[in-house]
């Protein structure tokens, strides 16, 4: 098992940027294309993840463009992902003549099961060699969110690596939840827990009109919760949100078995990942409509956020 | 900066200690036959005081109980209650163990010993607390033992033994560690066999006995022995366990089994939604499993009519008052009366009910001169809106008083509008003010601690001590937060997709349906003098739309209504009656009453006839 050992700042790649492998979703919205498009990293190994579903709106032309554009495009689903992804990362290491190996991974279009099958992965990855991990983040345009209703397919643990462990199952229940702008989805996953302790993360960027329709979506939960337990966290510094996150953890843990709920932006649901990875007692959950949810377009912002993790074996 | 406390730290018995949740209790019927020395299977939904029941049968919680009827109940209670926690996410991690890479039985096996160190620690618990000191400060003393150094140590290896675990010191304190550890082990030994593969696993599994313990003979063997050192020879302990619902097949079969057990050192007190207990037909129907009021007592927690919670919520509210030492002010007096409440009104203004200034006689009025269906109902029956003081003693009781509380609401709504605003806002609905006054408002909790005091907690944090008011505005503004957050849970309820005539349909609007069913016919519809509010389940239903149906009544969303005669302890859904919950009556404009029964498939199915049989099984409602 791998630990993760350095968050640094990254500048966004270039066509420069050689990678040994460098990996991206095919989704159904225009921006799973952007950062590859835009920025042109250069790897030896170029894999786009499709999925089974959802393959409408912008996903024909995502496809046709990574396949053009030199990617190994494979339809990959989430019972399949983590051994493709661990068989991607022993070819990426095998044939890296470094001792490190150096991967790119575009998380804005990846579901939340897939993310932490990313993470999983890297960490289990067996390779002797430093995993030098970029993670790049491209944020949408503002669009109004889906008054759809919808069903929820899975409410547990976002992966069974990422269920956690609580030691004393007499512990209160403490969360740490990521906001988003679907209406009450947060405050229904802190009732199906029964949870007392909540600690919520709304996020900030550069697109304002988002701040205002989280809280709208939030406002029963947001009343309900001391605003001392209210922070915030901006996109477009990760590694503050992290050691944030990390510390607000560290110190929920002490007395409480934690719970983390990321909702939002996929780049939050990153950060508690790798949060959970140093905490491995802490469970992360999803609260997912599956395939039941109906895609909806997504257009490219101006604004990418990325940074860059050093992964080595535990001694 | 706002120091406002979490309306989450009103009141969830599962994160306090039993001390702390000791503080707060309020003893109710169902406490009384939970005490008892006998099996018991106490059966509600979410929130209804399961947990909070269970810990307070625990000797630490019943130490520093406080109230006047502690006593009676430490005297009652002649068993060590042993608490077995569990919720949902440690249900999810104990499903993750290996992480889903074990194959099935496997998974079982290491599962098993995982529960069983989980029940072990919880007995070692409740023994270092029996066999510690008192604290100075401890004005009774429960069930504490005294057990010699010696005699702890004897005690401690042949639990050891028992156990197949070595402590480092012959101590219950080490005893407890070692348990610990043993859960540590076990998840690792699930992530090893993960990586080994399956061959040579039978021959790895087999060298490592703690994986062959059977809870309930471990428990047997050390209860007997901790008898016999503290010289209690026939003392008596009872296992604890809550949300059963969360817990593996397995260990429901076993424990529903167990009751029938030789072994009389032990009671089982078992808590469960009501679905939870007939979702394990094997054990329930087997020739040898218990059958109710032979080896165990069902304890249903919920109540059928509105004023039934009544006493207790009073009693709690008394409670939370004393808590935070606010003048002990009676709920009327606080909340006021409810709008329902015209008799009350009128004694206290010293009137008849019905005499024309009076609030009942006023709705009459107004609602004859808005709904031409009401006022051709008076017609028929002979009664003249505009002098209700002259109507019939007997007609008076009969027919205006039994149509009273729906003739309030029905023109509350109608001339508020309020039905046509809420329509305009489609994600929340404002809760009116006639929903405030101390009997609607309990009623509306449904008796359900936590959402009583959830409720209550908050507004009482807002009571100024010197004007001991809390407005309607303010009631309604509770309940309205306290109703988003029970849809929002209900939204959140993973299931399978239902289908109604070819459309998905979630949880949230099945409830949704059924509530503007009701709501168009008690306030839209023609008047009639008992409109539905409540439905039946067919008889025969498709599985998914039962499986999301099971999930709502054990989220509380449905209260079941037995017929008469019936027994109380559910065992299927199909063909019963249920009822909206209460607290989603105000989001939908009902009054707080029974009424009449509607099929569901008429209300899912949108078919005009509302009566029982009515309605042909279509798609989707067909089993």
């Amino acid at each position: 098992m791998r630990s993760l050992r350095q968050v640094v700042d990254r500048s966004l790649p270039n066509k420069e940027s050689a990678y040994d492998l460098c990996l991206f979703a095919i989704g159904y919205e225009r921006r799973a294309r952007h950062i590859a498009e835009t920025f042109t990293p250069n790897p030896r190994l170029r894999l786009a993840c499709a999925f089974p579903d959802g393959k409408s709106l912008s996903y024909d032309e995502n496809y046709r463009w990574f396949t053009n554009a030199g990617y190994k495009a494979s339809e990959i689903s989430d019972k399949e992902f983590d051994s493709w992804w661990a068989s991607a990362l022993n070819s990426a290491s095998s044939s890296s003549n470094e001792n490190k190996v150096t991967i790119g991974v575009d998380v804005s279009c990846f579901n939340r099961y897939k993310l932490a099958a990313i993470i999983d992965g890297i960490r289990k990855h067996s390779s002797p060699k430093e995993l030098v991990v970029d993670f790049w983040y491209s944020l949408a345009q503002y669009s109004p969110p889906s008054e759809e209703a919808t069903i929820n397919h899975h409410v547990g643990p976002v992966h069974n690596s990422f269920a956690g462990w609580f030691a004393d199952a007499e512990l209160p229940i403490a969360a740490v939840v990521g906001l988003g702008y679907e209406q009450d989805k947060a405050l229904g996953a802190v009732e199906h827990l029964q949870v007392d302790n909540v600690w919520a993360f709304l996020p900030q960027s550069p697109i304002h009109e988002y701040e205002q329709q989280v809280r709208t979506a939030n406002a029963t939960l947001l009343s309900s919760i001391s605003q001392i337990h209210c922070m915030n966290y901006a996109l477009h510094f990760p590694i503050e949100t992290l050691v944030s996150l990390k510390s607000l953890c560290v110190s929920l843990s002490q007395e409480n078995n934690l719970v983390l709920l990321p909702f939002g932006p996929k780049l939050f649901t990153l950060e508690c990942l790798l949060v959970a990875t140093l905490l491995p007692e802490l469970s992360v959950w999803r609260v997912s409509a599956g395939a039941n949810l109906t895609p909806s377009e997504r257009l490219p912002s101006e604004h990418v956020f990325s940074f860059c993790t050093t992964w080595r074996q535990q001694p | 900066m706002d120091q406002s406390p979490s309306i989450f730290e009103s009141f969830n018995a599962r994160n306090l200690a039993p001390t702390q949740v000791a503080k707060t209790f309020v003893p109710q019927e169902q406490y009384s036959k939970l005490a008892k020395r006998c099996h018991s299977m106490l059966i509600g939904p979410r929130g209804s005081g399961k947990t909070t029941l269970l810990k307070m049968l625990q000797p630490q919680a019943l130490e520093v109980w406080e109230h006047t009827r502690a006593q009676e109940f430490r005297s009652r209670v002649d068993f060590s209650g042993v608490f077995i926690a569990s919720d949902v996410s440690w249900g999810r991690q104990r499903e993750a163990i290996g992480d889903g890479k074990l194959d099935e039985s496997t998974h079982e096996q290491v599962s098993r010993a995982l529960f069983t160190t989980h029940v072990l620690k919880a007995l070692v618990n409740c023994m270092i607390f029996r066999t510690s000191a008192q604290p100075a400060s401890a004005s009774n003393q429960f069930r504490r033992a005294n057990i010699s150094l010696d005699r702890e140590t004897q005690l401690v290896t042949a639990l050891s033994a028992a156990w197949h675990v070595k402590p480092d010191l012959p101590s219950l304190f080490a005893l407890r560690i070692a348990l610990y550890r043993r859960q540590s082990e076990i998840r690792e030994l699930a992530g090893r066999e993960v990586t080994l593969g399956i061959e040579g696993r039978p021959d790895r599994l087999a060298s490592l006995p703690f994986l062959f313990l059977h809870f309930v003979d471990a428990v047997s063997i050390a209860t007997n022995a901790f008898n016999d050192f503290s010289n209690e020879s026939d003392a008596k302990w009872a296992l604890l366990f809550d949300e059963l619902e969360l817990a593996p097949k397995w260990i429901v079969d076993q424990l529903i089994l167990a009751v029938r057990s030789v072994d009389d050192t032990l009671l089982f007190k078992l808590a469960m939604s009501p679905v939870s207990s007939y979702e394990y037909p094997e054990a329930l129907k087997q020739v040898a499993g218990p059958a109710p009021g032979q080896d165990y007592e069902p304890i249903p927690l919920w109540y059928v009519e509105k004023h039934e919670p009544y006493l207790f919520c009073e009693a709690l509210w008394n409670r939370m008052l004393a808590e935070r030492e606010l003048p002990p002010n009676s709920p009327n007096e606080v909340l006021g009366e409810s709008y329902s409440e015209f008799s009350k009104e009128a004694k206290r203004i010293g009137q008849s009910a019905y005499q024309s200034n009076a609030r009942i006689a006023r709705s009459f009025r107004d609602l004859a001169k808005r709904d031409s269906t009401f006022r051709q109902y008076l017609h028929t029956k002979a009664i003249d809106p505009e002098r209700l003081d002259q109507v019939l003693p007997k007609k008076g009781d009969e027919i205006v008083r039994k149509i009273a509380p729906l003739v309030l609401f029905r023109e509350y709504f109608r001339g508020h509008e309020l039905k046509a605003a809420a329509q305009a806002t489609k994600r929340s609905r404002k809760v009116a003010e006639i929903y405030g006054g101390a009997e609607s408002l309990f009623a509306i909790t449904e008796g359900n601690p936590r959402w009583f005091i959830g409720m209550l907690g908050v507004l009482f944090e807002k009571l100024d001590p010197e004007n001991m008011k809390i407005s309607p505005q303010q009631q309604a503004r509770a309940v309205e937060v306290t109703a988003e957050r029970f849809v929002a849970l209900l939204r959140t309820i993973p299931t399978a997709i239902p289908k109604v005539r070819g459309q998905p349909i979630s949880i949230d609007s099945i409830v949704r349906r059924i509530g503007e069913f009701f709501e168009d016919r008690a306030i839209v519809a023609p008047f009639v003098a008992e409109p539905p509010a409540t439905f039946r389940v067919p008889p025969i239903i498709d599985k998914d739309l039962r499986s999301s149906l099971d999930k709502a009544l054990n989220a509380g969303a449905f209260v079941y209504i037995p017929d008469e005669g019936a027994e109380l302890f559910l065992r299927s859904i199909s063909g019963k009656r249920f009822r909206l919950s209460y607290l989603l009556a105000p989001l939908y404009h009902l009054p707080l009453r029974l009424g009449t029964e509607a099929s569901l498939s008429s209300i899912l199915l949108g078919n005009a006839n509302d009566g029982p049989k009515s309605g042909d099984l279509l798609d989707g409602l067909r089993g």
